[in-house]
This record gives structure tokens, sequence and C-alpha cells, in this order.
């Protein structure tokens, strides 16, 4: 469904954020990227929907060019995936439910979205999106009032109202705690089991990846390090993977 | 060590020229305005006018401060490397002795005056310029042949730093002589000696600059603080006039108030809308990073400051002659005002709010007008809520103000009775406006009080 050959970006200020990368991902996949901070786990994410443009290479979703997708056919792409991301990124002045109804600006572009005013089955589907998380009740809260784990989830139902076929998430639960943590994937796996949605989650924490990934890739200073099956990261990948001196952590 | 340089891309020669010329830049004017306040202190009348200042003076004045700054710069380590955190280094890395100094400077002159005689030369035989010599000895007066000559002299030292850029190290010849360079210190000077203050060449000239500046400032504002004893009596009738004001003017006077407080709401509101809208032009967070879009936000910008750092008294006299005298010309110079002021607080709220909302609502597909309501909008409407009460408040005292060149309102009333000497009247004025301005300096504290 997703294929990336040779990705590359370099920033303007001649960081190498990207090495040549490439992946294919199937349908229905659970792909959990692992790294060090600034290996460019951030960074391909956010070249899959253009949030960043990459400086070469090719990206392929469901056969469609991504790289060179503009204006409204990129809009287009970008809603069928969802991005979630570690500081959640709600706009906290607004409410729960504008929050997650702005998942919907993909799909209605014209005045009256503008203007607030939304179709009855648009906000009807914003408090089921929320029901499915489990916050249905905190709908007219502002989303600054929530705690972290609940902004997570209507970050979640925000992306859910895009009906994406394809889930990108920055590091999800990194600003959590570990039950939090849990929770917030829970929600996503499953996700990925009952409706085939395919996801691609950067993590730091094995136990994590292992609990709920299909399958681990590994950049290092942005390269692909591995690429493989969960239970396949030992101590001697690990190492490869984070470094000589790394010792795992084990949460739980 | 290679025999033959790298050569370097246009953007590093660019910085290295830029390296080389800021520290002597800085010398040169620190040296300039000290000596400039020397020849004026010397050479002032009594009225405080620069009369005994000759131009042959000025221009000997003028060259030899600008010799004593070069010469500050690269042999003392003077304020220029500092402020732009260089220091003069030798071929070593290390600081450059004295007398590699000596001869970058020394060569400096000589390549410098060899560039420009032969850039006028050259510029000459190709008939680029046409020199009519006959003219320039005999008919030029002296002031313009000093302009002349300042030009030719100061556009010539640019050029010859530029010309850095031919080089392949972006070095010019007196550097690669001397085999000095300014280089970035950034962090390495923590780790030299630290010399007593009265050592350093920095703080002599930080001194010297400070001190010219207050002798020189004295004279020129013309200080004479007896004046405000002996002047005492003067406003004797004046005070006594405040404490009676003449309230047989308080309708005319009402009305003139209400007329200002209406002039000033009425730019305020009408300022607002477009302000907003322009605002989103000069954030640079908003506008992309495409050619056009930096355009867009360089001239939005430029916009703000200079319509801005005209004032409103000004902006009232250019509309008192465009549409006539009154109200309308004072409301117009306050709006013209407002949108260059509250356009720029605004864009730089803009500028200031969390990328991250933004980012994950442009993920969603939204279009960029959508984006902004949706993730922008929210976050900025407080700080534009309180910038607009404070504008508001600002425009009702700058009320008063274009009045007094004819911008209608209470400020021409003023105008009138302070011509006609009739100072209880004025006094009457005076009080109303500060009644109002007080009252609605705390009106609107309160209400920003409750929003933020």
């Amino acid at each position: 469904m997703l294929s990336i050959a040779n990705l590359t970006k370099v920033y303007d200020d001649g960081t190498r954020a990207l090495r040549d990368v490439s992946i294919d991902v199937p349908e229905g996949e659970f792909v959990i990227l692992i790294g060090l901070s600034g290996s460019g786990k951030s960074t391909l994410l956010r070249c899959i929907n253009r949030l960043i443009d990459p400086t070469d290479g090719r990206i392929l979703f469901d056969g469609r060019d991504v790289c060179a997708a503009k204006g409204r056919e990129l809009r287009v792409i970008r809603r069928q995936m969802g991005m979630i991301f570690q500081q959640f990124n709600l706009v906290s002045r607004s409410t729960v439910l504008r929050n997650v109804l702005a998942g919907r600006l993909g799909y209605e572009s014209g005045l009256r979205s503008l203007a607030g005013l939304w179709p009855r089955t648009t906000v009807q589907r914003a408090y089921a999106c929320l029901d499915r998380v489990g916050i249905g009740d905190k709908a007219d809260n502002r989303a600054a009032a929530l705690s972290g784990g609940q902004q997570q989830r209507v970050a979640i139902a925000r992306a859910l109202m895009q009906e994406p076929r394809l889930f990108l998430a920055d590091e999800p639960v990194a600003s959590l705690d570990p039950a939090t943590s849990d929770t917030v994937m829970h929600h996503l796996g499953e996700l990925n089991r009952s409706e085939g949605l395919t996801v691609i989650c950067s993590l730091h924490f094995l136990s994590l990846a292992r609990k709920y990934g299909t399958r681990v890739i590994a950049l290092r200073d942005g390269k692909l390090q591995f690429d493989g099956k969960p239970d396949e990261i030992d101590e001697a990948r690990f190492k490869q993977i984070y470094g000589e001196e790394a010792e795992e952590v084990e949460v739980r | 060590m290679s025999d033959r340089p790298a050569r370097l891309g246009l953007a590093a020669r660019w910085a290295r020229v830029k390296q080389t010329a800021a520290p002597v830049a800085w010398d040169v004017f620190a040296a300039e305005y000290v000596a400039l306040g020397v020849l004026y202190a010397l050479r002032h009348n009594r009225q405080g006018e620069p009369e005994g200042i000759t131009l042959d003076l000025l221009a000997y004045t003028v060259l030899i401060a600008f010799e004593l700054g070069v010469l500050a710069s690269c042999v003392l380590d003077g304020v220029g490397p500092r402020l732009s955190r260089t220091r003069l280094l030798g071929p070593d890395g290390e600081p450059a002795p004295a007398s590699r100094r000596l001869a970058r400077f020394a060569l400096w002159q000589v390549w410098a005056t060899a560039f420009i005689a032969a850039a006028a030369l050259a510029l000459y035989v190709a008939r680029l310029v046409s020199i009519p010599l006959d003219v320039w000895f005999g008919e030029l007066s002296d002031e313009a042949r000093a302009v002349v000559y300042g030009l030719v002299g100061s556009l010539g030292i640019a050029l010859f730093h530029l010309s850095g850029l031919l080089y392949p190290e972006g070095r010019l010849p007196h550097e690669t002589a001397s085999q000095t360079r300014f280089e970035s210190v950034q962090g390495r000077v923590a780790e030299e000696a630290v010399l007593p203050w009265y050592r350093q060449s920095v703080w002599w000239i930080a001194v010297l600059t400070i001190a010219m500046t207050y002798l020189v400032g004295w004279r020129i504002a013309e200080i004479r603080l007896g004046e405000i004893v002996t002047g005492m009596k003067d406003v004797g009738p004046l005070a006594s006039a405040l404490m009676r004001p003449q309230f047989g003017i308080l309708r005319d006077c009402a009305w003139a108030m209400v007329e200002t407080v209406y002039l000033a709401l009425m730019a305020t509101t009408f300022a607002v809308p477009v302000a907003i809208v322009l605002s989103f032009f000069g954030a640079r967070n908003i506008m992309p990073q495409t050619f056009l879009g930096t355009t867009v936000y360089t001239v939005m910008r430029a916009f703000f400051t200079v319509t801005r750092s005209i004032e409103p008294i000004v902006w009232a006299v250019i509309f008192v002659v465009w549409v006539g005298l009154g109200p309308f010309a004072g409301m117009m110079a306050l709006l013209v005002h407002s949108v260059a002021a509250l356009g720029k607080l605004y864009s730089e709220q803009v500028e200031s709010i969390a990328p991250g909302p933004v980012e994950a609502v442009r993920a969603t597909g939204a279009g960029p007008v959508h984006t902004i309501v949706y993730a922008v909008w929210p976050q900025v409407v407080p700080p534009f809520v309180a910038f607009t009460l404070y504008r508001w408040d600002i425009n009702v005292r700058m009320a008063t103000v274009v009045g007094l060149v004819g911008g209608g309102g209470i400020g021409g009333l003023l105008v009138q009775y302070q011509g006609m000497l009739q100072w209880r009247e004025v006094a009457l004025i005076v009080w109303m406006i500060t009644l109002v301005v007080w009252l609605m300096d705390i009106t609107s504290a309160r209400v920003r009080e409750r929003i933020l």
C-alpha cells in the first residue's frame, strides 16, 4: 500500500536526516519505528504525508505519487492518512468537539465548515469517534482541561474523522505515563486488528514494540538499520541500533 | 596541508567578506563619532551652533578618524572585533603579533588605494564615467567636491571589500599577504586571559563614546538648569488659571470631547479588520517559504515599520491637506497609524503561536484558509483583543494630539484658546482631557484583565 524508495532528506542547514531509505508497507501492518532521537523517525513520518518535502526519492501511496502531488490532490492524499503527535497538537483553547471536527476539513472544505456550520451527520460522527476512544462525555470541555492521555485520545478521534487508511503516529506515548501509554497503544492496536488500518508508529520502548508491532524498522543516522520481526531484536541488534553503550530499560 | 587552497562557494565567501569588514566598520563608526564630537566641542559658538567648522577641517577630521578606526580594529582589538565576536588571528591560529597587525594595516592602505585608483581609471578609460576635469577643479563648489570625495571614497572602500568575493578563498590581498584574518571566536573569549578593564582598548573607546555623547548632547539640547528656577514666576498666572477653569465653554468643550472619543473609536474599529488580514501576510510562519511568500512578508513588514514610524500628528498634517480640515482627517491619520501598529503587534502574535496544532490540522488535508481559521485563529484571539483595547486607549490620547494640527476634536479647541492666551478656558479643556483619558485607562485595563 505504501512504498518508499530511496528517500533522502537534507535540511536547509545541511543536516542529512534521511539517507536513501526504502521501505514497503503492505496493508494491515503495525510498523514500529525505532531509533535514537534525531535518527530521522519524525522526518520519515512527516515525509509520508508531506508535512516535510523530501529532497530526493519516491513515495507511492496506493500507486499515487505523493511527492509530486500538489494542491487538492495532496489534500486528498493527506486526508487518508491520520496523524497523531507526541505533544497531541490539539488547539488547546478550542473545545474537544471542534478539535475533532477539524479532522473532517479534508472532506468539507467549503464556506460552511469555515464558519463552523457542520452538517448534523458530521457532528454525529464526531461524537461516535469520541465514544470509540471512551471520552464521549468530554465533547464540550476545552481541550486544555483534559489530561495527557485524554488529549491523545481526542487526537486519535480527530484522526478517525478522516476515515484514514494509514495511521502515522509520531512518538504518541512519549509524554505519557506507562499505564496511559498502554491505553493509547491499545486503541491503535484495536484499530489495526478490527479494521485492518495500517499503522506506522515511532516508539522508544521496545516492550511496547514487542507487544503491538507486527514489524520493526530501525533508523540510525537517517539510514535503515534493521527491518524485521519484533522478536528478532536481541542484545546485539539492540546495540547496533542504539549504540554500544546502550542498555535496554524495561518498563514493567 | 594542500598547496592549493580549495575554492569556496559564493555563500562562504560572502560570510568571509562580512567577517573581514564588520570589525573595521564598527571601529570606524566609533572613531568618526568621537572625532566629530571633539570637533564640535572645540569649534561651536555660544549659541551651540557648529559655526567654526570649515569644510577643510571637517574633511581632515573624517579622514584622520577613519584611519584611527581602522588602526583600532586591527592593531588594538578595539570595539569592532568585540561587537562582531571576532579576533585577529595569525597564521598559527593564535592572536596575531603586533608586527603582523601593523603589516595588515599598512597593506590595507596600499591595496585599498590601489583598488580605488585602478577602478576609477578603468571606468574612465572605458568611458563609463566622464570626468570633466576643468569643471572638477574649477567650478565645483567646495561642498559639492567634499560630497563627491566622500562618495567616491566610501563607495570605493565598500567595493574593495566586496571584491573579496572574487578571490577563491574570499580573502583580500592584504589579509593573505599579512597572513592575518578575523576569525569568529564564539565561546573562546572566556578562555583568554582577562586584562583589567582600563587596559582593554574596548573600554576606552566605550568610555570616550559615552562621554562625548553627553558632552555634545548637553550643548545641543541647550540645557540651562537655571531657567527652571528663574522662569518660575511666569508660570504663576497659568497655575492659578488651572485652578479656576472657565465653565462658560463647557458645552463646546464637552461636544469636542465626544467628537474626539468617536473619532478614536471609528479609527480603531476600521483599523482592526484591515490589520488582521494584513497581519497574516506579515507572519513568517504563515507565508509559504517561496520567493513570492518571502517577498510579500518583507514588503508587509516594511510597510508596517515605515507607516508606524511616521507619527499620527504627521499623518494628520498629510490628511488635512488631502481631505480637508476636520475630524475626518484626524480619523484617517489615526486609522493609518493604527493599521500599521496593530498589524505589527498582531503578526508578532501570529508568529509566536504553537506550531503543533497548525501541523496537525494541515495533516488532516485542510486547505490553507481552513488551517488558519481552525488552528491559528483560536490561539490569537485573546492577544488580539487585548492589543485592540490597548490601541483604542492610545487612539483616544492621540485624537487630542491630531486635533492640534486641524484633525478635529478637542485638540483644535485647545490650540484656539491657547492662541488667544485664554488660560482659564485652556484649563477646562485640559481637565476634561485628563478626566476622559483617565477613565479610558481604567476601563480598558479592567476589560483587558478579564480577557487575559
